[in-house]
């Protein structure tokens, strides 16, 4: 029993160690397969830094229509001939027209975004980079849509109030009735807004709803890209046309690449409008002796049916 | 004969019915102040709503609410002056008062600026008088509203005055504790108006001095 119980501690202890060599193996195998993660480490710097479009106006200082719309003037210019012309257009005047990237004063910008990406940005600093080149920096696109029911004393005297509001921010009024106020907004001041409407009265429901179009924004993008070389080359190809059946075959291709664009350039001008303004449905409810005012969530809540409305009748 | 009697009970029955279902309002005011006109007037079970309005928009609300056991004129004044204050209401003065019938009730005159009117260019048309008087009882919680732009707050002076004469609160028992609670504290920062102007006695109890003292069955009654 004794000799047994010695055969079997050593198979008992090879029964032990093998899991600590595969695991030893494994872990061989990890070290060597550091270079895979430095890989991903390297896509993901090089990848373009996700810009959030914020509508809190935390960050002001960034224009932020800027970054949802699309440069159109080129889109708008005659397709032929010119397209290079248009394309170098579009590179100067996106670098002009850029918002400012956020550099220290007298740094380039391409250095500052060499900067960040690498982490060193001052503490403070946006960590987002705004690169050159707006081709490259798809960001966060997020369409705002936000609604509020504002129980008012005086409904005439709070629609003049709402309906002025888009004048004192840069918006307009998309369409009213009786009660209803549809307005839109630029992004950024949806909220200063929203703060400025709840003054009007006893806010009675506040909604918010933020749809992400950022893959249908960078998806058109690509498209309209890669379509608009295509149209060059047709364009050079239609001028070396040497028959007449030659330029007719390539005048339809162009014709047909012409028409994809233009539906995409549509698609995108549409997207960056919701993008750059949002939508804000203000409701407003005039106040009268059946509206309760809530003050308090305790148990005796008669107080909330007085006051001077209850001397009201509307 | 005996179908003369069963039709008796059954009047009689009907009769305790609906005096038991509408019950005794919990206020009455026979003479408005003149100017006023009624839009509303309701009655159920004791709980009673009368609602006046005057051409030039100033409106009166006499409401009812029950009342909970241990709620006092003092406890309830506070609490209605705290939650009012919370909204915006600006307490002026606080006046000790009696009704027609000997309850004693506290007076509360307020300025008030509705909401969104500060935004507003016009915002000084917009500043309102809201005067409260609460009258409780061991039954109910009686407030006479009377609210309106803050230029007519002069012109309608005389309305609570005459209406203070007028009206008749029901609701306090023989030896009632709720109803001698007494006056709540002055809030602060708020001008007390002088007590002589408006002496105020506890309430008569029923079947002693005054016949038509609150708690008593003709407590409508004509007031000495």
């Amino acid at each position: 029993m004794t000799n047994q119980q010695a055969l079997a501690s050593p198979r008992r202890w090879i029964k032990r160690l093998i899991p600590a060599v595969l695991l030893l193996n494994l872990g061989c195998a990890n070290i060597g397969g550091s270079a895979s993660y430095a890989d991903y480490a390297r896509t993901a710097d090089a990848l373009p830094a996700a810009q959030t479009v914020s509508i809190t106006g935390a960050d002001r200082p960034y224009d932020y229509r800027a970054d949802g719309e699309y440069d159109f003037a080129s889109d708008l210019a005659e397709d032929s001939k010119t397209s290079a012309a248009d394309a170098a257009l579009f590179g100067s005047r996106a670098q002009a027209e850029a918002p400012p990237a956020r550099t220290k004063p007298g740094e380039p910008s391409t250095k500052a975004i060499a900067d960040e990406q690498r982490g060193k940005a001052e503490p403070g600093e946006p960590a987002i980079a705004k690169p050159d080149n707006p081709s490259l920096d798809h960001g966060r696109q997020i369409i705002y849509v936000a609604g509020m029911q504002i129980s008012v004393y005086n409904r005439e005297s709070a629609m003049a109030t709402v309906e002025a509001l888009p004048d004192k921010l840069g918006g307009w009024i998309h369409m009213r009735n009786e009660n209803q106020v549809v307005l839109r907004l630029p992004a950024h001041r949806l909220k200063p807004a929203m703060a400025q409407l709840s003054t009007l009265g006893v806010v009675e429901a506040r909604t918010l709803q933020a749809q992400d179009v950022t893959a249908e924004y960078v998806d058109l993008e690509s498209r309209i890209k890669v379509m608009r070389e295509t149209q060059t080359q047709l364009l050079e190809l239609l001028g070396k046309a040497k028959t007449v059946e030659e330029a007719l075959h390539v005048r339809k291709a162009l014709d047909q690449v012409t028409m994809e664009l233009e539906v995409a350039l549509g698609r995108m001008r549409q997207l960056s409008d919701l993008i750059a303004y949002s939508t804000l449905t203000v409701t407003l409810v005039e106040r009268g002796p059946q509206d309760n005012i809530p003050t308090s969530n305790d148990p005796f809540r008669w107080v909330d049916s007085l006051g001077v409305e209850a001397t009201e009748w509307r | 004969m005996s179908s003369v009697k069963y039709k008796l009970s059954f009047l009689g029955l009907a009769t305790l019915t609906l005096l038991a279902t509408t019950g005794c309002a919990s206020f009455k005011l026979k003479n408005p102040p003149p100017g006023l006109i009624e839009v509303s007037s309701s009655q159920w079970r004791g709980s009673a709503d009368l609602r006046m309005k005057a051409p030039d928009n100033v409106g009166l609300n006499i409401t009812t609410f029950a009342n909970h056991r241990g709620g006092t004129l003092p406890l309830w004044a506070n609490d209605m002056v705290k939650k009012l204050a919370a909204r915006g209401y600006t307490l002026e003065s606080q006046t000790p008062v009696k009704s027609a019938n000997g309850v004693a009730g506290t007076r509360f005159d307020f300025s008030y600026t509705p909401l969104g009117a500060k935004v507003d260019p016009v915002a000084e048309a917009n500043e309102k008088f809201y005067t409260a008087i609460l009258f409780v009882t061991d039954d109910w919680k009686v407030v006479v509203q009377l609210a309106g732009s803050e230029s007519l707050k002069a012109a309608h002076a005389g309305d609570i005055e005459r209406i203070l004469k007028e009206i008749r609160i029901r609701g306090c028992k023989v030896g009632s504790k709720v109803c001698k609670a007494g006056q709540p504290a002055p809030a602060i920062g708020v001008v007390v108006a002088a007590a002589a102007e408006a002496p105020v006695d506890p309430p008569v109890e029923a079947g002693k001095t005054k016949p038509d003292g609150p708690g008593t069955d003709d407590e409508f009654a004509p007031a000495p």
